[in-house]
């Protein structure tokens, strides 16, 4: 079946649950004929899904934070297995400290060629702990693009083509279309899919049409609710009714405007959307995300830092708050971030040390759990929680003439957590290195060895839809490319890691 | 820089496009640009033969476009105005709207030193406006002058730097390290100048390329010369480009932030081996590279293409847009001015484009048509760099619609994520619509800003009832009620009830204060309804 038939088939599936419960309750109207959608095309879209994808329910259903690294993230932090080569060949050395061990005057190498004060030595304790993995070698060869845009996009969308859904606009429609959970129009989950960096890739609708409930809806990081309309500017009070029936004056404007905005969907889609999640976030963020961020997490687990810092714990109170949320996007910050073509080294090193800090305070806190405004335990913690850390492409490692480094290719995934989802392998560092290029010139970055195990970065997108039960993500990943035919894999977790000092 | 005779698949589409590829320098001042085709202007004949509602559509998108907008008053002849659409008249003053607006562009600007000190002051006259103490007031300034400036060649020049400036083409990417708001006005200023001077899109390109504000953005030769070759070429698969380019750029450099993120030159690099980039050109100097690019003739068709896209959305029908940008680089356009003066005057953009507004174009197009104006602070928070959290939320950020701040430029398609445009929503809703003028003597009473009793004044004073609720819809929205709306909007005015039972109007009385608050409260009441509309913050088709 081709892409965009599937995704029509799951598009009818999805659509199927925007029925209001209410009416299915009372048995007035099925959710199918609600949705003007007959039995028989309901079962054909589902065999034809059926058909595609080979799914199985898994025992618990993840929450996965994607935390993508705009700029295209230099590959040093997690990687200096190859630094004297590298520093031997590039037009500009490195400083010394970066070629010694860390056991040697302050030298920055750390027992598993990690860089010490840019994160590493975070890692090797998170390493050691088994409360992540470093993937050294997610490498691009169907498409060795150093663009910004057809980078992030094949990143996020998990396949080649800028015309398919993001990553997680897939996820939500696989799982309307298989998860029990999902499909029960009488127990819609809250806010599965949410954004901390606005409209991203990683929603792009493509040709997917998704109910309601599962469209995306984005949070900020310290949960600022601007979705409660202010009442004291109207010349009706708030508790002024109207009407034959003394309805509330307010909720008949808003059914009014709800009503003539009705049948305009397609015009205006994304702000019927915003209007009509309004008041489900002002309950949201009134209610079980009530205060800042901070408040949810227990003192000593206060440990996140800086701006990201506070999406980082904004994300991970969101997911013990509200284990329905299956999918946040998150960004490291915009794409200056990583883009260090020039001065590299002390700001990169910094960044790397802010983000792993970050990052351990992130598992830190899921492994314990939130608090409630008295500051007692919820006993909430969570196991099934896992953190994808990546950019759409990683650099050169020639200091180039301005002291930074060019849009290169091999690059990092961190990921965490999640040490309770089967399959999972934490506490492992695969894939192993060389450096390539001509020496003196700036075109020099790190490649996998031979043997060395690699895969895509769209093999993080295959990841993500295999956790949630898909079978064979790969049929998930082609987007009818030529270069792709077989999509991308998952990444295979039970690869050795390389030998742990 | 010699042409190598080789060609390539880029040597047939230079051969293809030479014929509406343009020298670099200023072109004469006389216009004669014309765009044909899909994006022929809109006639005044065509223009005039819509109807007077049609009209009014049509100049409220135009001037929202450009951070403007006409009140229904002076629009229209308001003794027309009863509510029956057939009765519908525009004002003497109103027509042959839309060429008087191009002729206002294309209008020197006498005073502008006094529009100047009306925004920033002079010496001991204060200016109207606090801006941030800090450095940020580059950001900041752009669009308070705007607001202030009527149109006139001087605003044009400035809207088109602005406009520029938040695409990928000239952002001056103000979020990273190494730009800083000073970037920014220095690139606004560049550009101002150039395009009121007539400057060549392919010179202003030239410059702005080997300007360190290009390269604070763009901050290695790799880096600059991958970009500028995407950027202003469209060309996303000529990394094998990249290395030669660079090699010709080695010697360019940019300091490191003790420095003061510094372009410098180093002679002792200079490249002396020819390069071939781009198949038929050959570079020794970073000059040259940069003038290949900005030479080159996909140069023309890609400004076009990402112009076009920011005007009419990047979801727009794709082949309808590549015939119309098509049209637009047919009529050989050397100028922004009239790169824009094809897109914005085209009957297709005018007419039949749908897209969501940007915040600047929706917020100040309805203050203007319900005579709002600004608090002294306004400027600064829109272009601050925080968020206001839930109170007012005129802060383009938090909107995510960052202004003049992202490294490639804002998105060409509106963000509408449920975050973002529940700022937008509230910033329309809270901050003009219901934010009513009361207090006219006293500038540090919160009162002395907001829209103008004039609004709902002495002017419409005798529309009542449907014409009333008229007047305001199509003051705001552009269009009449339904009449599913005037009912229901009529019976919540009749049956409205407060908590302790008394009615919250009394349309009946006759009483003049009476009266007079309650139609401030029936338009408020209606504007806090048409604020819920999505088409609100849409350009809609006309007709």
């Amino acid at each position: 079946m081709k892409r965009r038939d599937f995704n029509k088939a799951l598009a009818i599936l999805g659509s199927a649950l925007t029925i209001p419960p209410i009416l299915t309750k009372k048995g007035l109207i099925s959710p199918l004929q609600a949705a003007g959608i007959s039995n028989k095309q309901i079962l054909a879209a589902r065999s034809m899904v059926l058909g595609e994808v080979d799914y199985s329910a898994p025992a618990t259903l993840p929450t996965v934070i994607n935390v993508f690294m705009y700029g295209g993230p230099s590959e040093l932090g997690g990687n200096l297995s190859n630094i004297q080569d590298i520093s031997a060949n590039s037009q500009n050395p490195y400083p010394a400290a970066m070629l010694r061990d860390v056991t040697n005057n302050n030298g920055q190498i750390t027992p598993n060629k990690m860089w010490a004060s840019a994160g590493g030595s975070i890692m090797e304790t998170m390493i050691a702990n088994k409360q992540m993995s470093l993937y050294r070698t997610v490498n691009r060869v169907l498409d060795d693009s150093k663009a910004h845009r057809t980078s992030i996009f094949s990143a996020q969308v998990g396949g080649l083509s800028e015309e398919a859904p993001g990553m997680g606009t897939t996820l939500a429609a696989i799982l309307v279309a298989y998860h029990p959970e999902f499909m029960d129009p009488n127990n819609i989950p809250l806010l599965p899919f949410i954004s901390m960096e606005g409209e991203s890739v990683l929603f792009n609708s493509g040709d997917i049409s998704l109910a309601l409930p599962y469209r995306p809806v984005s949070l900020d990081s310290n949960f600022n609710n601007p979705y409660k309309r202010d009442s004291s500017l109207v010349a009706i009070a708030s508790t002024s009714t109207c009407g034959a029936s003394a309805a509330n004056c307010d909720a008949i404007i808003e059914a009014l405007a709800k009503n003539t905005s009705s049948g305009l969907a397609n015009k205006y889609q994304k702000v019927i959307d915003a209007f009509a999640k309004r008041a489900e976030l002002d309950d949201f963020i009134t209610g079980r995300l009530s205060g800042d961020p901070a408040t949810h997490v227990p003192t000593d687990f206060n440990t996140f830092t800086g701006s990201f810092g506070r999406n980082m714990r904004a994300a991970t109170v969101l997911a013990l708050e509200n284990p329905d949320t299956k999918f946040i996007a998150l960004s490291t910050g915009g794409l200056g971030g990583w883009d260090n073509h020039d001065n590299a080294i002390d700001g990169y090193a910094a960044r790397v040390q802010e983000l792993m800090v970050n990052m351990q305070a992130a598992v830190n806190l899921l492994a314990k759990g939130t608090v409630d405004a008295t500051g007692t335990d919820k006993a909430n913690p969570r196991n099934d929680v896992i953190i994808n850390v990546y950019g759409e492409f990683g650099r050169n490692v020639n200091l180039n003439g301005s002291m930074g480094w060019d849009h290169g290719n091999n690059m990092n995934l961190y990921t965490f957590g999640g040490e309770g989802i089967g399959g999972r392998q934490l506490g492992k560092i695969v894939g192993s290195t060389k450096r390539i290029g001509t020496s003196g010139q700036n075109r020099q970055f790190t490649s996998p060895t031979d043997g060395s195990y690699q895969f895509e970065p769209m093999s993080i997108a295959s990841s993500v839809y295999k956790y949630f039960g898909v079978l064979n993500p790969e049929a998930l990943t082609t987007n009818e490319d030529p270069r792709a035919p077989a999509g991308f894999g998952a990444i295979n977790e039970g690869v050795a890691s390389e030998p742990l000092v | 820089m010699y042409k190598n005779n080789t060609v390539g698949l880029l040597g047939v589409l230079c051969t293809l496009l030479v014929l509406i590829s343009c020298k670099p320098g200023s072109p004469e001042e006389k216009n004669t640009y014309k765009a044909q085709g899909s994006a022929a202007s809109l006639s005044e004949a065509e223009y005039n033969s819509l109807t007077a509602l049609e009209q009014y559509q049509v100049a409220n998108r135009l001037l929202a476009t450009f951070f403007k907008g006409v009140p229904a008053q002076e629009f229209f002849d308001v003794s027309t105005m009863t509510g029956n659409e057939a009765d519908l008249r525009v004002a003497d003053g109103s027509t042959g709207y839309i060429s008087n607006i191009k002729d206002q562009l294309n209008t020197h600007l006498e005073n502008r030193q006094s529009y100047y000190t009306k925004v920033v002051g002079d010496g001991d006259i204060p200016g109207r406006y606090q801006f941030s103490s800090e450095a940020r007031t580059p950001m900041e300034y752009p669009l308070a002058y705007m607001y202030e400036l009527p149109l006139s060649d001087e605003f044009y020049a400035r809207w088109i730097a602005y406009k520029l400036m938040n695409t990928i083409l000239f952002s001056p990417a103000e979020e990273i390290d190494s730009a800083s708001p000073e970037d920014a006005d220095k690139l606004f200023q560049e550009l101002s100048e150039g395009i009121v001077n007539h400057a060549s899109i392919r010179s202003l390109i030239y410059q702005h390329e080997i300007s360190e504000t290009n390269w604070r953005r763009f901050r290695s030769p790799e880096d600059n010369t991958r970009e500028m070759i995407e950027i202003y070429l469209g060309l996303f698969d000529r990394d094998e480009d990249v290395p030669k380019a660079s090699i010709a750029c080695k010697n360019w450099y940019l300091t490191d932030e003790d420095a003061g993120y510094v372009l410098k030159n180093d002679p002792a690099k200079n490249n002396t081996e020819p390069q071939l980039i781009l198949d038929n050109y050959w570079v020794t100097t970073c000059e040259d590279v940069m003038q290949a690019i900005s030479n080159h003739p996909l140069v023309i068709p890609r400004i076009a293409t990402v112009l076009v896209d920011h005007m009419f959305d990047v979801g727009y029908d794709s082949e309808k847009k590549a015939a119309f940008v098509r049209s637009v680089v047919g009529a050989h356009p050397q100028t922004f001015t009239e790169m824009f003066n094809a897109i914005l005057f085209s009957k297709e953009f005018l007419m039949n484009v749908e897209r969501p507004m940007y915040f600047e174009e929706s917020f100040f197009n309805t203050a203007a048509r319900i005579y709002w104006t600004p608090n002294s602070t306004f400027f600064r928070e829109l272009a601050g760099t925080s968020g206001t959290g839930g109170g007012m939320a005129t802060n383009l950020l938090v909107m995510n619609q960052p202004s003049m701040s992202l490294k490639l430029g804002r998105w060409p398609s509106v963000p509408l994520d449920s975050l973002g445009f529940s700022y937008y929503h509230r910033g329309i809703r809270d901050v003009a619509l219901l934010k009513r003028k009361t207090n006219y003597d006293n500038p540090y009473n919160g009162g002395y800003w907001g829209w103008d009793a004039k609004f709902i004044g002495s002017a419409v004073d005798y529309l009542r009832e449907d014409a009333y609720i008229n007047y305001i819809f199509i003051s705001v929205l552009g269009r009449y009620a339904t009449q599913s709306e005037l009912d229901e909007i009529n019976s919540i005015i009749t049956t409205a009830k407060k908590a302790d039972g008394n009615p919250e109007f009394n349309p009946t009385s006759t009483n003049g204060g009476t009266i007079v608050t309650t139609r401030i409260d029936i338009a408020l009441t209606v504007m806090d309804y048409v604020s819920r509309l999505p088409e609100l913050y849409f350009y809609n088709a006309v007709n």
